[in-house]
């Protein structure tokens, strides 16, 4: 947004007397609102972030944030953060938060990948319903992640539903006795599994969802000709399906991976981070720190920084495996306008329905 | 392709069991508005998988058309009728603003291109940020401006967080509009700003519509910064629904399911709508063969 | 090789009946096309034999074996498509290999490696099997199309329209290629076209189609000279053949209109313009257009209110407007019932 504008002469075919100049104001004006309300949102807070974490400013230090040189701190806010440890996997801290992060996030994106491609290769082929079941899919994906927090506080329950419908299967269907009463959400050892499964339920559409549109516009001819050669379908996937959707899929993953790293509404209402600091995700941990449970100002804006860096590099490695497969889909394009470039890289991300 | 190697029946199957997992959740949504008190939590072991008494007191309670029950444990009002227009007047003039801000600038891209290819990848990128990141400041920002617990300062973040989606969305919709009818709408003696209005808004209704029903949801669903913006004047569904949570001792599903379901008619509503635009911007755009 | 048997083949989608119907059977080594306009059934026909689609009643089979419960795989047919439908993620190389490397089991290395190139250098593309298929040029994909079916040696070849994208020039090229091989190797082609010239230049024999429906299928002097009906004889030939009321025109030997003969059929080459008061004049006609093609002319006349056309003499431009006869050569004279069947 911060662009400026470049005029390209050919393409300026406004009739005369609307010359360059006057064109070059008006687009200036049509995107100031914009920069402005990204200066406001985004660089200004960059901007204080980055001055307070220096400091150990909180709001109960008895002065403006402005002056919060008065409790100039140099690096130690960072230096506490990075060395934090804790017990594995339920301890607190920041690492252990990043890690729990990471965990949610790729058990989270695997799983959502691997359904999602199963449930868009189910229907790929029309059946009987097939329209009004692919809305019913969709569904999860369109509900408020706070409310699905809440739904799957209700499930988790020790006495709730989705234990009650594991002792059904354990009583009528294996014919076994006994209770299944699993602590889900009390159980700092599984509660995470909590948060990430109900990242599944409300993800794994959008993957389907993607993957479908992918796997529909898939040249059809090619693949009758790999059948007519003996492909099986385990060889069409492989040798086809698999390189030509390599770009959506690494577009869907990576946008899915970015979201679920931020993780909060649904993990906040399904436990608040809890039992202890078990389900504290990065979002979660900052949350805590900042307001939640104390108000550590200083300390906050420093980890809000060091999960900035840490995602910018992720996106640094990511931007260029997504550059390199939109290579590929333009070179089977001959003659393709760049412009195509950028529509579906935007497209493909305006799936995304949730921040 | 041929997945033949999966019979009708086997398919079948699959779908059956993936669809009981998707709808699982929302029945139990569904159903739990419905329960009446004593068989919300399972006392006694004994878990209500359809509402034995139907009742509609959930629904009352939660849209303050009637008083508390006394027989709720904890004191807490369960009245969201305020939380919900709390929730659309943010969410609405949120889209307001977004759409105001977004469309200028998207057509001043999609005609003058700005930003260029670079502005995909400036949007992801921006997407990276876990808003906590920003919302301390943010927090400090609005406290200094009093406008902390006010409609104008939800308005104004969720403007800022959603406008790229509008630039983004709606640039491809100008995109498609050609150049001509604007040159037209000119040479027929309008202004610069009469052609836009006139000419191409009208080309883009169908895309204008969508992407404001998909920003709209979006500051729907928001639940972190209205979180941490705000305090007890303005009390957006959300944030309501998490009081409930942590307030009193016992849980009272009853009305936080019945506001649950509230919440989550609108998003499906309008989804369900734009739904088409979403999969044709899929099919025309991530894949182009 | 092998011998197809199409035993009264029909595919209905629905309510649309794309094949209804067929019946034929090509021995094996021949070269046959499936002729016939947009939406006649010939590629559904195809489909058919290949497998991609499932008749909906009629049996197909190869040789003596019936073919209904082969899967696609299996059949051991080439097939090659209209777009060419190669692998364009792939390199050429790997386009060529694949049918040799989903074999179960998998050949060795070096057999795939020797047999890619021979293939390779069968079709023309040695130089270029490091290149990515989607940067080939129009007609290097179709050799590489050609290729990749050859390498797996099937008994039957099908091609749909597989010229119909190149540039005139390789498309003659092309056509020739391909007769050379199929007459080396012996292979049975099936050879979906709507072009009528590339038919008769290159088949064996011709099957006409029309809405789904076998119309004639015979070698293309037969289809050519003794036509089955008025569809195959206003379908093939350069220049149209002329449709005239049977009892308007003075034949010799031909009852005019008596039983049933209703329409004569005459093709433009076997008339010829001779003075309006010559003996050998069938009918008297006024001239309307000449076209000039080169070699000759087409000359339109209106007679009776039908626009008959014929072929000047070389060298001999009728006037436009002047009246002339027009002499039909008695041994090239159809007839048509009412129903356009050919009738003696």
């Amino acid at each position: 947004m911060d662009a400026e504008i470049q005029s390209k002469p050919r393409r300026l075919s406004w009739p005369a007397g609307l010359g360059g100049r006057s064109e070059k104001t008006v687009a200036q004006l049509l995107i100031a609102p914009g920069q402005l309300l990204m200066v406001f949102i985004v660089l200004f807070p960059a901007a204080v972030a980055i001055y307070l974490a220096f400091t150990d400013f909180q709001p109960t230090s008895g002065y403006q944030w402005f002056d919060a040189y008065k409790g100039w701190h140099w690096f130690g806010n960072y230096w506490e953060a990075l060395k934090s440890g804790g017990v594995f996997w339920t301890g607190g801290g920041f690492w252990m938060a990043v890690f729990r992060t990471v965990i949610v996030t790729v058990l989270g994106v695997g799983v959502e990948l691997t359904l999602g491609f199963a449930l868009a290769l189910l229907f790929l082929k029309t059946f009987p319903g097939r329209s009004v079941l692919t809305v019913v899919f969709l569904l999860p994906m369109m509900v408020v992640p706070a409310v699905t927090g809440f739904i799957f506080y209700m499930l988790f329950q020790t006495q709730g539903p989705v234990n009650g419908a594991l002792t059904f299967f354990l009583h009528d269907v294996l014919h076994a006795t006994g209770h299944i009463h699993v602590p889900w959400l009390s159980d700092p050892n599984i509660a995470l599994f909590a948060i990430i499964l109900a990242d599944i339920w409300q993800w794994t559409p959008l993957m389907f969802l993607i993957l479908l549109s992918g796997l529909v516009s898939l040249p059809e001819d090619q693949l009758n000709a790999a059948r007519i050669l003996g492909a099986r379908f385990s060889d069409q996937f492989r040798y086809l399906v698999l390189p030509m959707m390599w770009p959506i899929i690494l577009i869907a993953v990576i946008i899915r991976a970015i979201e679920t790293f931020k993780i909060f509404d649904s993990a906040w209402l399904l436990t608040t981070g809890g039992p202890g600091d078990a389900t504290t995700t990065i979002s979660v941990f900052l949350y805590r720190q900042t307001i939640a449970e104390t108000t550590r100002w200083g300390f906050g804006s420093a980890v809000a920084i060091l999960v900035l860096i840490m995602v910018s590099l992720l996106a640094l490695r990511a931007i260029r495996p997504i550059e390199a497969a939109q290579e590929e889909s333009i070179g089977e394009l001959v003659g393709a306008d760049v412009e195509a470039e950028s529509v579906s890289l935007e497209q493909a991300i305006e799936a995304e329905a949730r921040l | 392709m041929s997945t033949r190697g999966l019979k009708p029946a086997g398919r079948a199957i699959a779908i059956l069991v993936i669809g009981a997992f998707f709808l699982f959740p929302l029945y139990w949504l569904v159903t739990m508005s419905f329960k009446p008190q004593d068989e919300w939590s399972p006392v006694g072991g004994k878990i209500y998988w359809l509402p034995g008494k139907w009742t509609v007191g959930n629904f009352t309670q939660a849209l303050g058309i009637s008083t508390p029950n006394t027989q709720f444990f904890s004191a807490a009002p369960v009245d969201a009728s305020k939380p919900i227009v709390h929730s659309l007047l943010a969410a609405g003039g949120g889209t307001l603003l977004a759409l105001l801000v977004g469309v200028f600038a998207a057509y001043g891209i999609a005609r003058f291109r700005a930003g260029g290819k670079l502005l995909p990848f400036q949007i992801l990128q921006l997407r990276m940020f876990p808003p906590i990141v920003v919302i301390i400041p943010l927090l400090i920002m609005f406290t200094y401006l009093h406008l902390v617990d006010t409609y104008w300062g939800l308005i104004l973040v969720y403007g800022a967080v959603t406008f790229p989606f509008v630039v983004w969305l709606m640039r491809s919709f100008f995109a498609e509009v050609p150049r001509e009818i604007s040159e037209a709408a000119i040479v027929d003696g309008c202004t610069q700003w009469g052609a836009f209005f006139k000419a191409i808004l009208p080309q883009v209704r169908g895309g204008l519509a969508a992407t404001a029903l998909f920003v709209f949801i979006l500051n729907w669903s928001d639940f972190l910064i209205a979180l941490v913006l705000t305090a007890d004047k303005v009390v957006t569904a959300p944030v309501f629904l998490n009081s409930l949570q942590s307030a009193g001792a016992g849980q009272e599903y009853g009305p936080q399911a019945a506001l649950g379901l509230v919440l989550v008619l609108p998003p499906a509503i309008f989804g369900l709508l734009i739904q088409r635009y979403l999969v044709r911007g899929l099919t025309f755009g991530a894949i182009k063969r | 090789m092998a011998s197809i048997r199409l035993e009264r083949l029909t595919k209905d989608f629905g309510g649309l009946v794309a094949v209804d119907d067929v019946s034929l059977t090509i021995p094996d080594g021949e070269f046959v096309a499936l002729l016939g306009p947009s939406g006649c059934g010939k590629t559904t026909t195809m489909n058919m034999i290949s497998g991609l689609e499932r008749p909906t009643s009629g049996e197909l089979w190869f040789d003596d074996r019936p073919m209904s419960r082969v899967p696609v795989g299996a059949r051991n047919v080439g097939f090659v498509f209209q777009n060419y439908a190669i692998f364009t993620h792939m390199s050429v190389y790997d386009n060529l290999a694949f049918g040799l490397r989903v074999r179960r089991p998998r050949p060795p290395k070096p057999i795939v490696d020797e047999k890619v190139q021979r293939v390779a250098g069968v079709v023309g593309v040695e130089g270029l099997l490091e290149r990515r298929a989607a940067r080939l040029s129009v007609n290097d994909m179709q050799k590489v199309a050609l290729g990749r079916s050859m390498i797996v040696e099937p008994s039957i070849f099908l091609l749909d329209e597989p010229f119909s994208n190149l540039d005139a020039a390789f498309r003659a090229y092309m056509r020739a290629e391909l007769k050379r091989i199929q007459h080396e190797i012996g292979q049975t082609m099936v050879y979906v076209t709507h072009d009528q010239v590339e038919a008769m230049s290159m088949a064996d024999r011709i099957a006409v189609m029309n809405l789904g429906v076998l119309q004639q299928f015979g070698s293309p002097l037969e289809i050519y000279e003794r036509p089955a009906n008025t569809f195959v004889a206003g379908f093939v030939g350069s220049t149209r053949i002329n449709f005239l009321p049977a009892d308007r025109v003075p034949v010799a030997g031909g009852a005019n209109g008596v039983g049933a003969r209703v329409t004569l059929g005459i093709r433009p080459e076997y008339t010829r313009i001779v003075a309006a008061d010559s003996a050998d004049a069938t009918i008297t006609a006024k001239v309307a257009l000449v076209e000039p093609l080169g070699a000759k002319d087409v000359v339109h006349l209106t007679w009776d209110g039908h626009d008959v056309r014929t072929l000047g003499t070389p060298g001999v431009r009728p006037r436009v407007g002047a009246n002339v006869g027009l002499a039909f050569d008695p041994a090239h004279v159809l007839f048509f019932d009412g129903d356009g069947e050919a009738v003696a």
